[in-house]
């Protein structure tokens, strides 16, 4: 896996990468299913079933190519995100201790997507933290619209719609599908894995739309979806999360 | 008599509204006092200590200033004829597979124009769910009190200052709409462990 924390040269020549990331605890077309209780159907020895435990092991993906699932994503994060570098700026900014509490996976989850797909412009993690500061004020459990379930979710606020898409191995996304239940969102990493792996979905949709590689900003835009409103109000919304950025960008300096 | 009569009922009004007035400026001092940066202005005893207490689980409270407000909401209190909600732009999107829009709420006071927007584009069908509870708990109400984090503010084509906001929750004497499920609840605050992230100690 490359090294993306500078742009590169190459970024341009970029296919969709067949390797698994190192952090993956299977082989590609495979992913990780944690030791679980199953229930055995009946036999005859055991005429009306019977409970086991099934250790953890690698299961097949259905299409054969990339997927995350949540046990998988809680692995990864448990066993390498407490040391990822480079972290999002600590500061709080008036968030109180959920400010800074979802660092480790913001950093780990930029670096992993990063990994995946190579950007041009690497995602910075301060502009995850701010989109999230601005999305949830880093309430995990929130919902958008009491009325309507399927409204944005958790953290990064996902979409229903988008779950869905994440979801379908035959759909919209050709490659890297993570598979998560509309409760799995309401999981901090789970949420935040979802939500960037969506965010590089919109920077390539912004990119066709545009005409040339959407950079951040412009993502950011299409995912707030505020390409759909009139631009004067669409920018006061951005500027909020804007300066949120600079804030962590500077990071307490002046 | 009659003289007397009249006389006894206006001492009784007068005695009447000056204790309507000291339990209205009793209870703009109680909320004050126990969450000073919450509210801007009057609430016109609309508002709860419960109302502020949820903006302090939010994040910490601070003293509002146009320079630097991350994420502190901010409650204000609107004369509700100068106030109006309305969905801004009609485009469709493949988010909502519906169409999209912007949720404003635009109100006036002392001169001032203050706009609530929605934190990102919302169905457009929400939006008009919005718009029905607006009219619901607006009507017959002289006040409305909004709730959010401040922007920016400049000055707009005509000369007028106009102040920008993340919309959070309306509430009237009849009741609380908010943006977020539970907005309105101190309840959900609390159980959520909010208040304790933000809480100084």
């Amino acid at each position: 896996m490359r090294n993306n924390n500078a742009a590169s040269e190459n970024c341009h020549d970029k296919k969709d990468k067949e390797e698994v990331h190192p952090w993956r605890l299977c082989p590609a077309g495979e992913h990780w299913v944690c030791t679980h209780q199953m229930h055995v159907p009946p036999s005859k020895s055991f005429p009306e079933g019977h409970e086991t435990i099934r250790h953890g092991h690698c299961a097949r993906n259905p299409s054969g190519k990339d997927a995350l699932y949540p046990d998988e994503i809680k692995e990864i994060d448990e066993q390498h995100f407490a040391n990822v570098e480079p972290k999002p700026c600590p500061l709080e900014l008036k968030f109180g201790k959920r400010g800074s509490q979802y660092d480790d996976l913001i950093a780990g989850w930029t670096k992993y997507w990063n990994d995946i797909f190579s950007p041009c412009e690497s995602l910075d993690p301060n502009l995850v933290k701010a989109l999230i500061a601005s999305e949830s004020h880093f309430d995990p459990n929130i919902l958008a619209n009491k009325k309507n379930p399927k409204s944005g979710r958790g953290l990064m606020q996902v979409l229903d719609s988008t779950r869905m898409i994440l979801n379908n191995e035959n759909g919209e996304l050709k490659n890297h599908f993570v598979h998560v239940t509309r409760a799995d969102l309401n999981n901090p990493s789970i949420n935040i894995c979802a939500g960037i792996r969506w965010l590089f979905q919109k920077q390539k949709l912004a990119s066709s739309k545009l005409g040339h590689e959407a950079n951040w900003e412009e993502t950011i835009y299409e995912f707030k979806g505020l390409s759909t409103v009139p631009k004067e109000r669409a920018e006061k919304l951005l500027k909020k999360f804007k300066d949120l950025h600079e804030l962590y960008k500077k990071c307490g300096k002046k | 008599m009659w003289k007397k009569v009249v006389i006894y009922l206006l001492l009784w009004w007068d005695v009447f509204s000056l204790n309507k007035l000291f339990a209205v400026t009793m209870h703009l001092e109680t909320l004050t006092s126990k969450f000073p940066y919450a509210l801007i202005g009057d609430d016109f005893g609309v508002l709860s200590l419960d109302d502020l207490a949820i903006n302090s689980c939010i994040a910490e409270p601070s003293a509002f200033t146009i320079k630097d407000s991350p994420g502190y909401p901010y409650w204000q209190c609107f004369d509700a004829r100068k106030a109006r909600i309305f969905c801004s732009g009609h485009k469709y999107s493949e988010d909502y597979n519906n169409f999209s829009t912007l949720l404003v709420i635009a109100a006036e006071k002392n001169g001032f124009r203050h706009e609530y927007y929605s934190r990102r584009a919302v169905d457009y069908d929400v939006c008009k769910e919005f718009v029905s509870d607006w009219e619901n708990l607006t009507k017959n109400e002289k006040y409305v009190c909004l709730s959010g984090p401040y922007i920016e503010q400049e000055k707009d084509k005509n000369g007028i200052m106009v102040s920008y906001w993340i919309f959070d929750k309306f509430k009237t004497k009849k009741g609380c709409m908010p943006y977020f499920q539970y907005g309105c609840s101190l309840a959900y605050q609390l159980k959520s462990g909010a208040c304790n992230s933000t809480s100084k100690k």
